[in-house]
């Protein structure tokens, strides 16, 4: 467990980004970080990060006193290092840094450019690619190493659909392999497919916390497969070359996944059409102004 | 930590300032190489260098031409270099690969003692080489092995050592690289002997004050009146340059306990 103890972070000219956080982050769980631009939510990770050091208060993990003992990976926001080093000298860069041995650290690269699709752009210089493609690369950078905890900032932002799904996926894994997966993002939707446990703040401070399933109302998403599958449990709709369905609330999406997974049909794209994260979200806000 | 020393060198290799250093030294090799030779007299001393087809006598060469070219280039050089440090010194800091870098293994210390290695690393192999180069040609065009460069390099890279870590600090607290080179230069060149002449004449308050700050500066007018002095005397003053060591480490020391407190959040 994290525990954040009355942080305050207070900037050069009195600019306040965090003001008495108090709060216990549970391991083992995928965390979403939830605020409007300028709620502290970066400054809050570098905290974590041991980049920023607090005004006051204190981060402790899983009771030790000492966050440096912890493994930490992290996927900046805005993810561009450096225009002119190449995808894969930057990758063998910090996979050196972490320690990977060579051999292990090269098969490693391989697999996840070519699961990123981004394998043919590694010699390129970072400069070159697109946004999306570098926050692949800050991605790829981030699960190259064996954390206890990945802090993720904005990791889906640029991304295209199917690499969002892959996201997820890697995301799901390590939460089972026992890592805690922290993300900021401001994509509420996308998140109520995927966080165990919502923080909310809003400018500097804790507003609200809570585990998704404490969550009231349902969310609906609409999921475009490649092809109709053989069965008569949902109802599909034609659209151009692939096929839709609408599904109703996280636990049926997560079945409907597995179903359609079970069928070797290609998932691509999954858009929430109401969610009740955002409802939640915004009453609180509201409550704020 | 040789990952990070060998990043740095490499980000200071592929440095356009840097390279411009590097095409300079090449031509001037290329030259001593290509087109200049000596030609002697019966008893064996040169009597006249030709350079680029012209042939001029050895005396005017040696103790005109020569001091002059000499100064000239180790001018050029030196102001290519220090800005350079700017420019290197304020990416090291500004360098958004250290969030990622601090997050591993990697102190707040190494990493700055990596970044600092890996330039100035760069600069003494840099000067390693075209020194053994010069002396090399010298050898092969006159078969006497002449000294002077090693201790003409040397004694200039110490001087620069002193003015890296004056850069470094101004790097890390300024951000900026056109006034961190700029003061680079201002600072112990201009300003450490403007004191030592105004200190005898000011009253005893400000005299403290001004001798604090003359202190504070490492001695680098002396060691580069040192560098200089070579060419015509061969005299090689050590005291006076190992003298700077104890600057280097005072202010490595100062932007390493800065860098220790500051939020990377760039």
């Amino acid at each position: 467990m994290i525990r954040i103890k009355n942080l305050t972070k207070i900037y050069k000219k009195n600019i306040i980004a965090l003001r008495n956080i108090t709060i216990d982050l549970p391991n083992n769980n995928i965390i979403a970080i939830l605020g409007l631009n300028g709620a502290g939510k970066s400054t809050l990770m570098k905290i974590l990060l041991g980049l920023v050091k607090p005004t006051s208060g204190y981060v402790n993990i899983n009771d030790s006193g000492e966050v440096s003992k912890f493994k930490f990976s992290y996927l900046p926001e805005n993810f561009l290092m450096d225009k002119n080093i190449k995808v894969i000298d930057f990758l063998q860069f910090f996979g050196k840094l972490y320690g990977i041995e060579k051999n292990k650290l090269n098969i490693s690269i391989e697999q996840y450019l070519h699961l990123f699709e981004i394998y043919d752009f590694r010699n390129k210089k970072m400069g070159d690619l697109s946004k999306g493609m570098n926050i692949k690369v800050g991605l790829i950078q981030a699960l190259l190493k064996k954390a206890d905890y990945y802090l993720l900032d904005e990791p889906t932002e640029g991304l295209d659909p199917i690499s969002r799904l892959k996201m997820r996926e890697i995301i799901f894994k390590l939460k089972s392999e026992g890592s805690t997966v922290i993300i900021n993002s401001h994509i509420l939707a996308e998140l109520e497919l995927f966080a165990d446990f919502y923080v909310i703040l809003h400018k500097g401070e804790l507003i609200d916390y809570k585990f998704s399933k404490d969550l009231s109302g349902q969310a609906k998403y609409e999921v475009e497969i490649s092809e109709l599958p053989k069965d008569n449990y949902f109802n599909y709709m034609k659209k151009d070359s692939s096929w839709i369905c609408n599904i109703n609330g996280i636990e049926n999406l997560k079945d409907f996944i597995t179903h359609i997974d079970s069928m070797s049909i290609k998932i691509l794209n999954i858009k929430p059409i109401t969610s009740s994260l955002e409802e939640y979200f915004n009453s609180l806000i509201q409550k704020q102004i | 930590m040789n990952t990070l020393i060998k990043y740095t060198f490499r980000n200071v290799f592929y440095n356009p300032l840097v390279n411009i250093l590097n095409c300079l030294q090449l031509i001037i090799i290329i030259i001593c190489t290509f087109f200049l030779n000596f030609i002697y007299d019966s008893s064996g001393q040169i009597a006249i260098v030709k350079i680029f087809g012209s042939n001029i006598l050895a005396n005017i060469f040696f103790n005109e031409i020569l001091p002059t070219l000499s100064y000239l280039l180790i001018f050029v050089i030196l102001i290519i270099i220090i800005i350079s440090f700017g420019n290197l010194y304020t990416r090291l800091y500004n360098n958004p690969f250290n969030k990622l870098i601090l997050i591993s293994n990697i102190s707040r210390v190494k990493l700055i003692l990596c970044g600092f290695s890996g330039i100035n690393l760069y600069f003494l192999i840099n000067f390693a080489f075209f020194s053994t180069a010069l002396s090399l040609i010298i050898y092969f065009k006159t078969d006497d092995f002449i000294t002077e460069a090693f201790i003409l390099f040397t004694n200039l890279f110490l001087f620069l050592l002193s003015l890296s870590v004056i850069i470094n600090l101004f790097g890390f607290l300024l951000k900026n690289e056109s006034i961190s080179s700029l003061i680079g230069i201002l600072f112990p060149v201009l300003i450490s002997p403007y004191i030592s002449k105004v200190v005898n004449n000011a009253d005893p308050f400000l005299e403290k004050i001004l001798l604090a700050i003359y202190y504070l500066i490492p001695p680098l007018t002396i060691e580069l009146d040192n560098s200089l002095k070579i060419y015509d005397t061969h005299i090689y003053n050590m005291d006076k340059i190992l003298l700077t060591i104890p600057y280097i480490f005072f202010y490595l020391l100062i932007v390493l306990y800065l860098f220790k407190k500051v939020d990377i959040n760039d």
